[in-house]
């Protein structure tokens, strides 16, 4: 069963024993049997998103199954949306970024919006942090504003993960990426019966967290194997319009012989 | 492989099965020979009564269950009592959550409680999850040198559990929340595998989130049995 991340990142955090390259994640990806990611930038989440991801840009650059989220910034709405029209036309930009270091304290900001709005036309997925009960509804209420994009709301709220899926169970253009600190039994097969599954997806987070500590989650809860198949790759695969290449995650597209 | 963290009863502020049947399930699908457990109903009602049903739990589960007591410094000087109480019936490891009973950890209570698990032999589980916990843990129980689990810790923390595990011999920490194998592997090389204690939160929580890394991470042999079961048997066996 293939396996892909829809969030890792390129750069590690300050407490982190990890370096954050992308052989780093192609290592502990690989190791993991995770076939494909869609990567991040840890600088951009947290400093100059331009910066950010520009160095993602190059990481990625010429490589197969791996793919880039563009960071955006709300404070900086102009050049947010610059941002998304130059790296969206990259063709492997598949979706925008949005950390919640930076997104202020509202999550359904008119700085976001303003960003949103200059996005529509590229229809390109929107992935948000949610750490909790706020940010979720902030989420929920960008997806009934911005109808045609589709949101994932990453982390599922953290701790609050039953507020996102009551919350999304009503809103079709919002999905739910898995991985969080909180290993809570059986908020998957919840989370499945909720909003059913195709509007699941598998992140790592790496190197926050690790891929063994979300697919421990994906392993024990008590779904049907064909779900488990669309949580860890096939909704993936149809919301970024991914096709995996047979090839090592990060391999050169002369390694691959593409 | 001995689990250092289960609960079982009634979970109040989500819908979850903790009843001793999925306890008891899950440890055996996921082959765990023996797991400390407490009831719930200690946490959220009456500490006596809980430490009633863990007991009887424990005691007609052929050894698969070992109890672990706890007390409510709210009741303190009753609390005494039950400790003493409870350790002659052989009560070894002890829980306190300041974290759901919204107590401060720097109150007078917590002293005496200190004190006598201390002299009942104890080793406590707390949980340390919070930026801050592992220091403010380590200082009130290092004047007692009182062996110390810290639950729920993760690698966000890296930077605090380094400096508290250095400088203070009676903490270990719980691997559930660790995430990576990389920081178990750092944390056993640098301050030894017998600070490490396996634990899941079960049922409550995933057990192969908590076990996945420990068992792809390159310990030795030796150090993975430490902390797979056999530091926590020797801290409960030596106390």
């Amino acid at each position: 069963m293939p396996i892909i991340d829809v969030h890792a990142y390129i750069g590690a955090p300050p407490e982190s024993l990890r370096q954050g390259t992308l052989r780093e994640v192609q290592q502990v990806l690989g190791a993991c049997r995770i076939n494909a990611a869609v990567l991040a930038s840890g600088r951009a989440g947290t400093g100059d998103f331009r910066r950010g991801n520009e160095q993602l840009q190059s990481a990625i650059d010429g490589r197969v199954n791996v793919y880039g989220l563009v960071a955006i910034n709300p404070s900086y709405p102009e050049e947010s949306s610059e941002e998304v029209r130059r790296r969206l036309s990259h063709p492997q930009f598949r979706g925008l970024k949005l950390a919640r270091e930076t997104a202020g304290p509202r999550i359904d900001s008119e700085g976001l919006k303003t960003v949103l709005n200059a996005s529509r036309r590229y229809g390109r997925p929107v992935l948000v942090e949610t750490a909790d009960a706020d940010d979720v509804r902030g989420v929920v209420a960008l997806a009934q504003e911005f109808h045609t994009l589709r949101f994932v709301l990453l982390g599922m709220g953290g701790p609050h993960w039953e507020t996102a899926i009551r919350a999304c169970e009503p809103v079709l253009n919002t999905c739910l990426e898995i991985g969080s600190l909180e290993a809570d039994c059986d908020k998957v097969a919840d989370a499945l019966a909720a909003v059913g599954a195709r509007r699941l997806v598998f992140g790592s987070h790496f190197p926050r967290l690790h891929p063994l500590y979300v697919l421990g989650m994906v392993k024990d809860a008590a779904i049907e194997d064909r779900d488990r198949d669309r949580l860890l790759w096939r909704n993936a695969a149809e919301l970024f319009e991914l096709e995996l290449v047979n090839a090592p995650l990060a391999a050169t597209r002369e390694e691959a012989g593409a | 492989m001995v689990d250092a963290h289960t609960l079982f009863g009634f979970w109040p502020s989500r819908r979850a099965d903790l009843s001793a049947e999925a306890l008891v399930r899950t440890l055996r699908q996921h082959g765990i020979d023996r797991a400390l457990t407490l009831s719930t109903h200690g946490i959220f009602a009456d500490y006596a009564g809980g430490n009633d049903e863990t007991l009887e739990l424990c005691g007609r589960s052929n050894g698969l269950l070992e109890p672990v007591g706890t007390v409510d410094p709210r009741r303190y000087p009753h609390v005494l009592r039950e400790i003493k109480t409870r350790a002659d019936q052989g009560v070894r490891a002890w829980r306190l959550f300041p974290e759901l009973q919204d107590w401060a950890w720097d109150s007078r209570p917590v002293d005496g409680i200190l004190r006598a698990l201390k002299d009942a032999g104890a080793v406590l589980l707390l949980d340390a999850s919070r930026p801050g916990d592992p220091t403010r843990v380590a200082a009130r129980t290092s004047e007692l040198a009182l062996p110390t689990v810290l639950l729920g810790v993760s690698g966000r923390l890296m930077g605090e559990l380094l400096a508290v595990l250095n400088e203070a011999r009676h903490i270990l920490v719980e691997t559930r929340r660790l995430a990576d194998p990389e920081v178990v592997v750092a944390l056993a090389r640098q301050f030894g595998a017998d600070r490490l204690v396996f634990g899941t939160a079960s049922p409550l929580q995933y057990v192969s989130s908590a076990r996945l890394p420990l068992e792809t991470a390159p310990l030795s042999d030796e150090e993975r049995a430490l902390i797979l079961g056999g530091t926590i048997s020797r801290l409960l066996e030596g106390s």
